[in-house]
Order: structure tokens, then sequence, then C-alpha cells
């Protein structure tokens, strides 16, 4: 397989697990989309290298959480994302527990929410997290804990519905 | 926090991306167009920096930079590394891709593992660099110049070395040996989007920091450069212009980086011809090999 085909097949494999771990991240699908995109494009620019990474995904992902990280300080917005690649088609409005659970995350702090979306959506162990965050273990458990009790605060009137529960933890 | 409520999140983040259309990003093509396109621009940039070099001789200085198309790319993989490079083929993470598989060899500092005044010299037209006894810089110093606090990045030993020239400029090489080599390959990383992100300057001054470019260095599995140049504003006319470059390459878990400053640039925009052979000495020099 030439390095056009193999990076294609990555693309292919793992693009829309991308974009759903940064559209948790960054709360906005046209930020999670442009970042992602310019992500898989640095990639691209660094094949040969990334490709004999441990987990070419894991590289992904990080570069797109830096980029987006970026942009957040640099205060652009989905402004760009939008010039860039257009207005994404015949996609249909986020349903209200979408709405709500994005919402939440966009509260609670950066690094609280990076956290909480490699565990709990991409399913890393907690070292897992720490290596690819370069974070101690201690402070991502710090963080994990912290960033469920926000959540769970944030999500109670709105877990009530969904679960038919009292919202209490 | 029980785990029922884990279990309530985990099931709303697996929803989360089932609204998101069938083609929902514009699709391999175009992302590699898009990286095409930046290394277009980086090489566009280098060889406008280098006015002085006749064209022919900046593509001959030039690294073999980053693929500017698909049968380049073809043509470089597996050119460089020379020591393990992990998880053999172009193999990538399944779908579970929860963990990262340690690498097997960590690697140890030679007894002498700094650069000497024979491998630094010259930088261009400058030569006569001799090392001194400074300090290692500090993060603020090292944020100007669009790098993280490699400081306090858990490598042991950090290492750190200095050479002035009488020319006011001056150039620092660091050694880091990092725990494992995903700590090493995260230092690189984190840098592919570092310079984008300080391109602040003083008020009164214009910042221009050019967008990292991979750097083929041998003996090395990956590399960066970055070059910023650094021009008094119209309110500030008295004042010197100045110019930095920033080049870093990792074997295994250790990550070498070079670090220069003047007025101005003495490779005349060949400054990666030169990072790209000081660091091949810097990774030699580390880890006890001989040059190749």
């Amino acid at each position: 397989m030439d390095a056009a085909a193999d990076f294609d097949a990555f693309y292919n494999a793992s693009n829309r697990r991308v974009l759903h771990q940064m559209y948790a991240m960054t709360g906005n699908l046209a930020d999670a989309q442009e970042c992602t995109q310019e992500a898989f494009a640095r990639a691209w620019q660094r094949w040969k290298t990334v490709s004999q990474a441990d987990s070419p995904e894991a590289w992904v992902r990080t570069v797109a959480w830096r980029i987006a990280a970026s942009r957040w300080r640099k205060a652009k917005n989905a402004v760009t994302a939008m010039t860039r690649l257009g207005t994404p088609e015949d996609t249909a409005p986020p349903s209200p527990d979408h709405v709500a659970l994005v919402t939440a995350l966009r509260k609670i702090p950066e690094a609280q929410r990076r956290a909480i979306v490699l565990h709990h959506l991409v399913g890393m162990s907690v070292e897992d997290v720490a290596r690819e965050t370069g974070a101690p273990t201690g402070t991502i458990k710090a963080r994990l804990s912290r960033g469920r009790s926000a959540l769970a605060e944030l999500l109670k009137d709105d877990t009530s519905l969904t679960t038919g529960g009292d919202g209490r933890e | 926090m029980d785990d029922s409520f884990d279990e309530h999140l985990r099931h709303r983040f697996a929803t989360l991306g089932s609204e998101f259309p069938p083609a929902c990003l514009p699709g391999p093509r175009a992302a590699r167009r898009r990286g095409t396109q930046r290394t277009r621009n980086q090489i566009t940039g280098t060889v406008l920096a280098g006015s002085i070099v006749a064209a022919v001789g900046v593509f001959g200085l030039l690294p073999p930079l980053l693929p500017a198309d698909d049968r380049q790319l073809g043509a470089q993989a597996g050119t460089t590394a020379s020591t393990s490079p992990g998880p053999g083929g172009h193999g990538y993470a399944p779908p579970a891709e929860a963990s990262r598989v340690p690498s097997a060899s960590v690697l140890e500092l030679a007894p002498d593992p700094l650069l000497t005044n024979e491998d630094v010299n010259p930088v261009g037209d400058y030569g006569g660099f001799t090392m001194t006894s400074d300090a290692p810089p500090d993060a603020e110093w090292l944020a100007y110049r669009c790098l993280d606090d490699l400081l306090h990045v858990g490598a042991d030993p950090f290492l750190a070395a200095s050479w002035t020239h009488e020319l006011e400029s001056s150039l620092v090489q660091f050694v880091l040996r990092m725990p494992d080599t995903g700590q090493a390959e995260r230092i690189i990383t984190d840098h592919t989007i570092a310079p984008e992100t300080c391109r602040d300057a003083e008020p009164e001054r214009i910042k221009e920091v050019r967008d990292p470019a991979s750097l083929d260095v041998d003996g090395g599995e990956e590399g960066l450069v970055w070059t910023i140049d650094d021009e008094p504003g119209p309110s500030n006319p008295g004042s010197s212009s100045s110019f930095s470059a920033v080049a870093m390459a990792r074997a295994e878990n250790v990550v070498v980086v070079v670090v220069f400053g003047a007025m101005d640039d003495p490779t005349h925009g060949a400054w990666d011809a030169y990072a790209a052979r000081t660091l091949a000495h810097a990774l030699d020099r580390a880890l006890g090999r001989t040059f190749g």
C-alpha cells in the first residue's frame, strides 16, 4: 500500500471518532470539523513519522486539541471554520439532549473537559490520559473527579428527565 | 460520584456523534491537498528568506522537507530511522485505541552528551562561537522562541549548553532524556502547533514566525524547524532587528534542541541545512554514536 492509500485508509477509519471526540471537547461542530481536518492535514505533512507512531490517532487527536485550544486563546471562532469548510450540509439541528451535554461540557474548565472526554468517551485509562496530556495521574484523577461533579450538577435537571431519576449522585 | 452517573455519561457521549451527517468532513484527499499546500507555503517562505542564495543553491540546501506530493512522500518513507521506530509497518490504532504501547528501548545519554565548539562552528558566515558557562534560559526566554517550558517537561536529565559569538549572536543547545519514547514524541508534537501560538510581539515591534516545518535529521526519527524575525515597528525605528531559529530532533526517548539568535541570519536562509547537520551531530553526541 502506498503512502497516500495508507493515509486515506487511516483517515477513513478514524476521522469520525476524532471528530466525535473533538465535538465533545469543543462543543461546536464547525470548530470540531475544522480542527480535525487541519490535524489530519498536518498528519499527512509528516505521515512518514506519524504513521510509525504508537497511535497515529492519538497524534491527530492531540494536535487537533492543541489547534482548538490555540484558537480559543486567540479568540478565533467558528466564523473562521465556516469560511474554510462551508456550512455543513444537511445537518439536522442537534437534539436537546446533545445540546444540554455540550453546553455543560463547555462550562467546565478545558483541562477537566479534556480528561472527561478522553476517559469517558475515548475509553482511555487514567494512566493513558496522563500520558497523552502530559499530566501526573493524580492530577488526572482530580480533574476527572471535579469534572464529573461539575457535570453532574450541570446536568442534574437534564439527568432527571433522561433517566427518570432524581439526578442525585 | 457513583457508577450510575459514569454510565449515564458514557451513554450520552456515545450518542453524541449519532447526528453527524454521513460526509461530515471533506475527506482524505482534501486533507492531503491541504497538507501539501501548507508544505508549499513553508518551502516558499524558506526560499524567500534566502534572497541572497541563488535559487539552485536554495533547493540544494533545503532539507528533504515535507511531502510536496504523494510521490515525494513515498520516496522519503523509511529513510531516517536508525533506531527502532516502534511497532512495525504502517499500522494505526484499531478502533478501541485506548492504550499506547510503550517503546521497547529507552536510551541512555553518553558520558559527553553535548555538542563541542567544533560541532557548532561555523554558523553560516559566523565562525568562532565559544562555549560559555551561562545559566540555562528561563521559561520566558523559551516562550519568546515558541518553545514550551522544556525545563519542566519531566526530562531526566535536562542538559543545556550555550555558545556566544563576538557579533552578539548566541547558540543554545538542550538535551532532554525523557522517561519513555511517548513523552519525547509529545515534545515534538506539541511544538508542531506551538510556533503558531506565540506570534505576539512587543507593541512597538513586528514579530514574524515561520510555520514549523518537518526536518529530516540523520539518525533521528523526526525533527522540526522554525524561525522568528523580529523587526522594529514604525514607531521604533532606532531599534535593531533580530533573527531567531529553533530546531529539534528526536531519537527514541531523547530530544535535542538548538536555538540560534542574532541580529540577522548568517546562513542567508539556509538555517534548515545547518540545523539538520547540527542536530545530527547533537544526537550522535547525546547517544555516543560515531558521526555518520
